[in-house]
């Protein structure tokens, strides 16, 4: 969206339909055009609850599914044009998996149990470095990398680490390639609390220090705002508010991002909650008629008015850095 | 304590594993469940939580077993009677009058082949109510969570994950229990359905309809403003417990203060104030560390935590903590 900072992933209009039901006759829009671009450097939050569309996007942007329309153009390390993933050559394909890392929810389903964790690192080595490497050394500085002591996780089995342990290793894993962009689904939410912060502060650090861009997915609006440079709220498969994270802390505009922030459990101060109180009675009410063609908030939104049902509002720049989806400010 | 409706002493709830291996999920654990309002029972995954909500509601099944201590229930009287004294029928009739649990991913805790309804008044006959009665203030209790008038109509895997999360946290208070254990049971919301979910159980304790309700969670900012009193467990053991302000405003134990201090608060940044987790992992509760659980995390740790489990201690009634920091030396 800003020219200032080089761009090096570029979501259009993207577009995912899932089909379900009895041979597939059922459709259900799991991602309902999203625009997007991510800088270089960035470390981005894009923040949604179950249901939002936002592991559809991390998958689709790793490759591992195809969007039903739209491009995802990405711009390699050593190009400067922008290359649409669905069209990648082999030789691209390749550099695009190394380039492109992913690390996911569940640290003990991301490994596998009969092996010992090594193994995870040893494999990542081999792809993407060859054969010719100091193995053991690029395996000991990955892990050093996300502060662990080589000698206290290497050669054990997954289920004799904790879960703050495992997605270490899965960030030392991811960051064997040297890649570009990280892709991070709720990488913590199986993290144990206390430790929880020390992943977030850590991912920061690997940002600043790696020069490398991440899209943290998260359901957790503290953790993006406490951390990220730029936060991009997801709602129902579209993108309701995004912007610089400090802004949106500052002035949350779109009612929804009002609510996320509101639901935040404010410890010890009691907080205004007037949206939140307002969607609950919404919710209670009973009044809640899909909206098709207008705002996905609309149904629940307690500032709707008619004009939310019947169309969709733009997403316009509110401010510097700063854009929003909502008729309110159209 | 002089009011509680539930008391356990030294209570010890393992699971067996293959190999004559045991997971101490619960160990040496003394707890009194002060009577009325909502209790937060506080800890991280592993701490043995659920364990414990479990076995004070005694639904001990392999693999958990229970290899010692004693469960005191004082509902009615102001004698307490010992649970295994009870005749099992007793206790049987007590769940879902007395004493009712909100599994942890209550989402999956209805039978499939039933319509919500048809579950409902199958509830209310095994108790002898009149189902029509029930079904009815289940419809009334819906409503009060969003739930669509007709969900009773409805086979389970019509309603969405939330919607049947909802479903159960009517059913299991349906009969109005005295005492309820609900583990974790928002965890599967969004913000608007937690609050909803929250709302609707803690406006039941305010009518009087629920006496106590236990809330189990690893969120302890979710519940804080709710809840009157604070049991926080840490490797199997409680650590700390006391009213919710006591607690807030004055952790004792260093578990409890590292702990509230890796929350970030709203509108803290990183690169003003860097929030800091707990340095090390959570015991393994196969083999736990000698001594004090916390003590391989602990800033404080002395030589006797490194050897010796430590005392309990209580500062004023109600108000407990376990660690050696507390423990008058000359007493010992």
């Amino acid at each position: 969206m800003s020219s200032t900072y080089t761009q090096i992933l570029k979501i259009e209009d993207l577009v995912k339909d899932y089909h379900t039901g009895v041979l597939g006759r059922k459709t259900v829009r799991a991602l309902n055009g999203i625009t997007l671009a991510v800088n270089e450097k960035e470390f981005m939050a894009l923040v949604g609850e179950s249901g939002s569309g936002k592991t559809t996007l991390a998958r689709i942007i790793l490759r591992l599914i195809p969007p039903t329309s739209g491009r995802i153009l990405y711009r390699f390390r050593e190009n400067n044009s922008f290359v649409d993933i669905v069209n990648l050559s082999d030789e691209q394909l390749k550099k695009y998996r190394a380039e492109v890392q992913g690390i996911f929810q569940d640290p003990y389903t991301s490994f596998n149990p009969f092996y010992k964790v090594d193994r995870a690192l040893k494999v990542a080595v081999k792809k993407f470095l060859g054969k010719d490497i100091d193995e053991d050394n690029v395996i000991r500085e990955a892990l050093i990398a996300v502060r662990l002591n080589p000698d206290e996780v290497l050669g054990r089995y997954p289920h004799q680490l904790s879960g703050g342990q495992l997605q270490r290793i899965a960030i030392a894993r991811a960051l064997i390639p040297r890649p570009r962009l990280l892709i991070a689904d709720e990488y913590i939410s199986m993290v144990d609390m206390s430790t929880r912060i020390d992943i977030i502060n850590l991912t920061r650090e690997l940002v600043d220090t790696y020069n490398m861009s991440i899209i943290m997915i998260t359901h957790e609006m503290n953790l993006a705002l406490y951390a990220s440079d730029r936060t991009v709220v997801l709602f129902k498969g579209a993108i309701v508010e995004q912007g610089d994270t400090k802004k949106i802390l500052k002035n949350p505009l779109h009612p929804y991002t009002q609510l996320l922030i509101e639901a935040l459990p404010s410890i010890g101060v009691r907080k205004e909650r007037k949206i939140l109180e307002k969607t609950i009675e919404v919710q209670r009410s009973g009044g809640i008629l899909e909206a098709l063609k207008g705002c996905s908030f609309a149904p629940r939104c307690p500032l709707a008015t008619t004009q939310c049902l019947k169309a969709k509002p733009k997403i316009i720049e509110f401010e510097k850095e700063h854009y929003v989806a909502c008729w309110r400010y159209i | 304590m002089k009011d509680y409706i539930i008391r356990t002493e030294n209570l010890k709830l393992y699971y067996i594993l293959p190999k004559g291996i045991y997971v101490k999920a619960v160990d040496g654990v003394n707890i009194e469940i002060p009577r009325r309002g909502v209790i937060g029972l506080v800890g991280e995954s592993g701490s043995g939580k659920t364990t414990l909500g479990e076995g004070i509601l005694y639904l001990i099944e392999p693999p958990m077993v229970k290899v010692g201590g004693r469960i005191f229930y004082k509902f009615y009287s102001e004698k307490e009677i010992d649970v295994e004294k009870m005749p099992l029928e007793e206790l049987e009739k007590m769940r879902g009058v007395n004493i009712a649990l909100i599994p942890q991913y209550a989402m999956n805790a209805l039978n499939p082949a039933m319509k919500i309804g048809t579950f409902i008044k199958d509830v209310a006959k095994y108790h002898g109510e009149d189902p029509h009665k029930i079904l009815e203030i289940a419809i009334e209790r819906f409503k009060m969570l969003g739930l669509p008038e007709d969900a009773i109509n409805r086979y389970p895997h019509e309603l969405s994950g939330g919607m049947r999360q909802r479903a159960v946290t009517v059913i299991s208070t349906l009969l109005n229990p005295k005492f309820v254990v609900a583990d974790e049971p928002v965890s599967n919301l969004d913000v608007v359905h937690q609050q909803v979910v929250i709302d609707f159980l803690t406006d039941l304790v305010n009518k009087g309809i629920i006496e106590t309700l236990m809330i189990i969670t690893h969120d302890l900012p979710l519940i804080l403003e709710k809840s009157r009193y604070l049991i926080l467990m840490y490797g199997g053991h409680i650590v700390e417990s006391g009213s919710r302000d006591d607690l807030w405003s004055e952790p004792l134990h260093p578990y409890t203060k590292t702990f509230l201090e890796a929350i970030p608060p709203i509108g803290a940044r990183i690169e003003e104030k860097k929030i800091r987790g707990i340095p090390g992992n959570p015991p393994d509760l196969r083999f736990p560390p000698p001594g004090c659980r916390f003590h391989p995390r602990c800033p404080y740790a002395m030589d006797i935590c490194r050897r010796e489990e430590p005392l309990e201690v209580e500062i004023k009634p109600g108000r407990k903590v376990k660690c050696w920091l507390y423990v008058n030396i000359k007493k010992r």
